[in-house]
């Protein structure tokens, strides 16, 4: 009946249908309602005046999914959260144990007035000198009859503050300068990261100590607080720059990133929302388990002597002006500073891998670690 | 299919973009590098309203041609000129305005979609950042693009990974149509999906093209695909046309063999489909070093047998491939260089001409002298000798001279010396060859 006779002529098998609306049925990525028969108008305005009530609450809804999905993901983090209960803990405690005052010539006014804590950390002879730990002393004594337990807690305010304060400043010179040297490549990378070589050639703690009796003479940072702060920063923004140039330049050979300078994107808005947040999630882990190498190196300083006036409830000083006491057998004045510091960094470490896993699953932390050093 | 004689919409003359492999400052300095000829002096024109298929094989420079185009690469020479706006010379202010005229559809839509935005954000950014329209109206354009392109309103709030690879090709199309181009080029934009979404894809763009009256240069290297959309096709073979014309000129009367071998490898449904497929020889030559003259010559089928021999096209074609093997051969690699297994006992001229498909003896008498003088020396191992005397003896027009993409007939320019009229004898001889020869069973009226 048919032709079965071998033939070099092409097309007497035409495959037709692809233009019916029957068609649409097998299309499987085309979404149920989807409507192939009859022309669309180009503004479509069918159906949008009906679907926009719904649409607002779901974007509504959407905006939070992703930070929710995190969230999430790290409430499931056993680990992380017993990190982040020691930190809010001791955040609380820090910020509530003496009330915090600010004073002008003729008023004093108690921004918060929680006192958890009976004694003035910087008032001396409250007891006996180096009594061991009581009822009436928690944490004991030092050497000045100084109450420990209030120190402790009110050292909390320096080593958190410069703690956070440190690595967010870090953050917004080292991001910025990671960013532009890795998208535009070419001088302006060699610059930034030859100066990151020249600070990375230094072992941190030594160049934190050097910049601290440099900054000393500036009046305007003043009380040592922020002379340990800007030397923790100066040290600190390198390590970000150089682990998000390295993303950046992965990520700005991505099409999306092609495909938004096609639509005439300009570049900072290109940076601002492809690059940067496809490429900082690496970098926020880092900061955070950055924040315990920074509690560290302020406690290091103040243990030097560095930095922050002597006497002041910082727990690295505390640790140092008890060398002498440990020495003659006072155990709790140096043990409980230690531990203040030992459970901060722990928690932060474990917060730190908490949120890494949280923002990508599949990333392994000790892989970022590896890739900092 | 509005082929009117007006101005173009986009036309690209002489247009190359070369790379180098130097990489870094000593390289650079010792001049180490290479130069990558990945797009090496095209001329193109894309009128308003018309599909120009591009096709090729992979590497051929068919992405870094529709990227430079847009200007998203910077042209190492030539010029691309939009109406009457040339883009090579362009302000980068001026440039990003014409980026709402000329629009870019990618590949791989899992990779040009931006994980971290939300559908409604990625569309919507083109419309904020040329304010195309108010902010107020925003929200309300995109998700009528959305269903433009075959989506619901509500997927303006998900994110691309929520979406299977057809829709976020739609995606893809909507962010380009946001800002109302008048070009779009379509890099493959079906090769990366399933077959049945494919034809979803091709029939939304076809939509487009008549709602819209868009012009698309629709890069691909699935033939069928082309045929299916395409006004006109152009065939690119390592960063050159080798022919423009309408998609009728082109795939019925196919005309440069390189076409022919493309076409050949089209599959066909019928089970009583005996056509032969034309297996090109060797791979793609380097775009670091390419072929001289004609830069299909040496793997061309039909290359054209120097006029001072009476040769078969055959005979001819098996001689040229002994000599490109010669030419890629390493000197010091000796006869294993040519054939797998040079067997000592037999006549190794003989071994030779049965490994290169060579007759045991040529009809002309000079060039079977000539043949034979070379398959001695090389017999002897004296390679470079044999291919010396290969190259002199038979030196073809397609390796000395370039052809032209103005050759054949009008509005159908084919870059081959088989439609040159300076090689008239020779294209008397392609249609005898052709009668005998059933493998060019389209048939071919130059």
């Amino acid at each position: 009946m048919s032709d079965r006779r071998p033939t070099t002529e092409r097309g007497r098998i035409r495959i037709v249908g692809f233009d019916d609306a029957d068609s649409s049925q097998r299309d499987s990525d085309g979404s149920p309602e989807r409507t192939d028969a009859g022309p669309q108008s180009p503004t479509g305005a069918t159906g949008a005046t009906g679907a926009a009530e719904p649409v607002e609450t779901e974007l509504e809804g959407t905006e939070r999914h992703r930070l929710a999905d995190a969230w999430h993901r790290f409430r499931r983090n056993r680990a992380a959260m017993v990190g982040l209960a020691v930190i809010v803990v001791m955040a609380v405690l820090a910020v509530f144990a003496r009330p915090i005052e600010v004073s002008t010539a003729e008023y004093t006014i108690a921004i918060q007035p929680v006192s958890l804590v009976p004694h003035d950390p910087h008032q001396p002879a409250v007891g006996p000198a180096n009594a061991p730990p009581s009822l009436e002393h928690p944490f004991g004594t030092d050497w000045a009859g100084r109450d420990q337990f209030a120190r402790v807690l009110v050292g909390g305010r320096y080593t958190l503050g410069i703690g956070l304060v440190a690595v967010l400043l870090a953050l917004c010179v080292g991001i910025p300068l990671g960013a532009i040297a890795g998208y535009f490549g070419g001088w302006v990378d060699e610059v930034v990261m030859r100066i990151v070589d020249v600070l990375y050639a230094f072992p941190f703690l030594v160049l934190a100590i050097a910049i601290v009796p440099i900054l000393e003479p500036i009046p305007v940072l003043g009380e040592g607080f922020w002379t340990v702060v800007v030397a923790l920063v100066v040290t600190g923004w390198i390590g970000y720059a150089r682990l998000l140039r390295g993303e950046i330049l992965s990520v700005r050979e991505r099409e999306y990133v092609t495909a938004a300078s096609a639509l005439g994107v300009p570049d900072r808005t290109i940076i601002r929302r492809h690059v940067v947040p496809n490429a900082v999630a690496p970098v926020v882990v880092q900061a955070t388990l950055n924040v315990g190498t920074v509690v560290l190196a302020a406690a290091a300083l103040g243990f030097l002597g560095l930095g922050l006036e002597p006497g002041s409830a910082e727990w690295g000083a505390m640790l140092s002006r008890g060398r002498d006491s440990l020495a003659q057998g006072h155990w709790h004045i140096t043990a409980f500073p230690g531990l203040a510091i030992f459970l901060f960094v722990l928690a932060i470490n474990l917060v730190g891998d908490g949120i890494n896993d949280a923002l990508d699953p599949h990333r392994d932390v000790s892989d970022d670690r590896r890739r900092m050093r | 299919m509005t082929a009117s004689d007006d101005e173009p919409l986009l036309r690209a003359t002489d247009l190359e973009k070369h790379y180098t492999t130097a990489d870094g400052f000593l390289d650079r300095l010792l001049g180490r590098g290479q130069t990558v000829r990945a797009v090496d002096g095209v001329d193109l024109e894309i009128r308003e309203g018309e599909t120009l298929g591009l096709v090729g094989e992979s590497g051929c420079g068919k992405t870094t041609l529709g990227r430079t185009l847009l200007g998203l690469l910077d042209p190492t020479g030539g010029t691309v000129t939009y109406r009457d706006t040339e883009l090579t010379n362009c302000a980068r202010a001026e440039l990003r305005e014409l980026r709402t005229e000329i629009q870019y559809v990618f590949q791989n839509p899992m990779a040009s979609l931006n994980p971290q935005l939300t559908v409604g954000e990625i569309v919507g950014e083109a419309l904020s950042v040329h304010d195309i329209v108010p902010p107020e109206r925003r929200d309300e354009r995109v998700r009528d693009l959305l269903e433009t392109v075959g989506l619901r309103a509500g997927h303006a709030s998900r994110y691309p990974h929520e979406f299977s690879g057809g829709q976020r090709q739609r995606i893809g199309i909507a962010r380009a149509l946001a800002v109302e181009p008048s070009l779009i080029v379509c890099d493959e934009p079906v090769s990366a999906l399933d077959v049945s979404v494919q034809a979803g894809i091709l029939n939304l763009l076809s939509d487009l093209q008549e709602q819209l009256g868009l012009s698309y240069l629709f890069i691909a290297h699935d033939l069928s695909v082309v045929e299916h959309v395409s006004d006109r096709v152009a065939v690119m073979y390592l960063g050159k046309l080798v022919e423009t014309g309408t998609t009728a000129e082109v795939f019925d009367s196919p005309s440069h063999p390189y076409t022919e071998a493309l076409l050949s490898a089209i599959p066909e449904p019928d089970p009583c489909w005996a056509g032969d497929r034309i297996v090109l020889e060797g791979t793609v030559p380097s775009p670091t070093d390419p072929p001289s003259g004609c830069r299909f010559h040496t793997r061309c089928p039909r290359v054209i047998p120097p006029a001072e021999y009476d040769l078969e096209e055959d005979a001819f074609r098996a001689i040229m491939t002994l000599r490109t093997r010669l030419a890629d051969a390493d000197p010091d690699a000796g006869l294993e260089a040519l054939c797998s297994r040079p067997d000592r006992s037999e006549d190794l001229t003989a071994t030779l001409r049965e490994a290169y498909d060579i007759p045991r003896r040529l009809q002309d008498p000079d060039a079977e002298a000539a043949l034979s003088d070379a398959l001695e020396s090389a017999a002897a191992g004296d390679l470079d000798a044999a291919r010396e005397r290969l190259a002199s003896a038979f030196e073809t027009p397609c390796e000395t001279s370039e052809p032209a993409l103005s050759a054949g007939p009008d509005h159908h320019p084919i870059a081959c010396h088989r439609f040159d009229d300076r090689y008239e004898l020779d294209d008397a001889e392609t249609d005898a060859s052709i009668e005998h020869d059933d493998r060019f069973a389209r048939g071919s009226q130059p």
